[in-house]
């Protein structure tokens, strides 16, 4: 038997070795359903914050691609979370720190100014109700929960990205502090103690409006 | 959940694998992937799609916590088949894939033996062609090839003991 395993051996070594090694750039994500999604998150992210701020930007086919590869709202939590969230007053919000309604565009645009002022952001996502939705909707176990809650108990966020070694306090404290903040959170912190008593530790509530 | 601590948990994601993770595998990995699409579909184009199919669905969506090499190795088969099904449809054959696609400077660059060889490994089905590549070309173990086709390792023996006979058939070797 050892003539013909030798000569598939053989022959397939051979066959084989005529692949080139070379390298290729990662193909974009292939799924019909999210690039709906996708580029309706990009157009958002895009719409709601600061040039120079945000990767996701031009139009041009190689940066589109590369932003579908890189992140979007809803992919990132999954994939790469973000650093700080920070959380804005909706006209619902239970948080005292949001009497007097929810966070006006006025409000958001002082918190992509605030972000976009600090050299450790590195990215910054918006997160409109309906993503936080969706993201929620298929994250959030047990499914229970899912029916109990509807668009209205989502509330709006920034989504920030910090670069690496960066302090996400400072940045959580200084998003705390401002108008139509209900909250910020740091994330890593909070994956590191689930414990609901942890919340304080992880993050910042608002101080209100003056 | 009230609603407060509804916003302070609902987006923390489950430790999910990284992106990195995958750059990391398709970069150590894709030629290696590529070698083996092509010992099972008989043409580098074919075996280069098979293989940016693997990672393109990969990269859209959660991926499993193990991916592991096993893992898109089993993908790679399960591309490869899909490729040639859809091949065989559409030929309209009744009977399996026989050709190489592979042009004839391909051939010319083997040989005319080994040339043989690997045209009755086309012409072998798909299960037995499987099961000769993991074993004689990634020189796996019979466990490793079980975990990677997805059957029983008694399947495995004897998949490849009647692929082998096939062969010796085929190419009028002798024992």
């Amino acid at each position: 038997m050892s003539g013909i395993e030798d000569r598939l051996r053989d022959a397939m070594a051979v066959r084989a070795r005529m692949v080139p090694d070379e390298d290729r750039p990662l193909p974009a994500p292939r799924d019909a359903r999210r690039a709906g999604v996708r580029a309706a998150a990009v157009a958002l992210a895009v719409a709601a914050t600061a040039v120079g701020v945000v990767r996701l930007s031009t139009s041009s086919p190689e940066a589109r691609e590369e932003a579908a590869g890189v992140m979007t709202a809803r992919d990132t939590t999954v994939s790469d979370p973000p650093d700080v969230s920070i959380y804005l007053c909706t006209e619902v919000s239970a948080f005292p720190r949001c009497e007097g309604g929810a966070v006006t565009a006025g409000e958001k645009e002082k918190v992509r100014r605030m972000l976009a002022a600090r050299p450790e952001v590195r990215k910054v996502v918006f997160e409109d109700r309906r993503t936080a939705w969706e993201n929620f909707r298929r994250d959030v176990d047990p499914p229970e929960q899912v029916k109990d809650t509807t668009l209205e108990n989502m509330v709006e966020s920034f989504r920030v990205w910090l670069e690496p070694g960066a302090d996400p306090a400072s940045v959580a404290r200084a998003a705390s502090a401002l108008p139509g903040v209900s909250n910020s959170v740091m994330e890593a912190c909070l994956r590191n103690e689930p414990e609901t008593s942890a919340t304080d530790r992880c993050g910042f509530t608002g101080v209100g409006r003056a | 959940m009230d609603r407060e601590s509804l916003r302070l948990t609902a987006p923390a994601p489950p430790h999910p694998p990284p992106q990195a993770d995958l750059v990391v595998l398709y970069r150590e990995h894709r030629v290696g992937l590529v070698r083996l699409a092509v010992l099972l579909v008989g043409d580098l184009e074919t075996a280069e799609d098979v293989v940016q199919d693997v990672f393109a669905r990969l990269h859209g969506r959660r991926r499993p916590p193990d991916m592991t090499l096993a893992y898109l190795r089993t993908c790679v088969l399960n591309g490869s088949r899909s490729v040639l099904r859809r091949r065989a449809v559409a030929l309209r054959r009744t009977q399996r894939v026989t050709d190489l696609a592979d042009s004839a400077e391909t051939a010319a660059l083997v040989g005319e033996s080994r040339r043989q060889v690997l045209l009755a490994l086309a012409r072998l089905p798909r299960r037995q062609r499987e099961a000769l590549v993991l074993r004689y070309y990634l020189d796996l173990a019979e466990r490793e090839i079980a975990q990677v086709m997805r059957i029983g390792q008694s399947t495995v023996r004897s998949t490849t003991a009647r692929a082998l006979a096939r062969l010796l058939r085929e190419l009028g070797e002798d024992a």
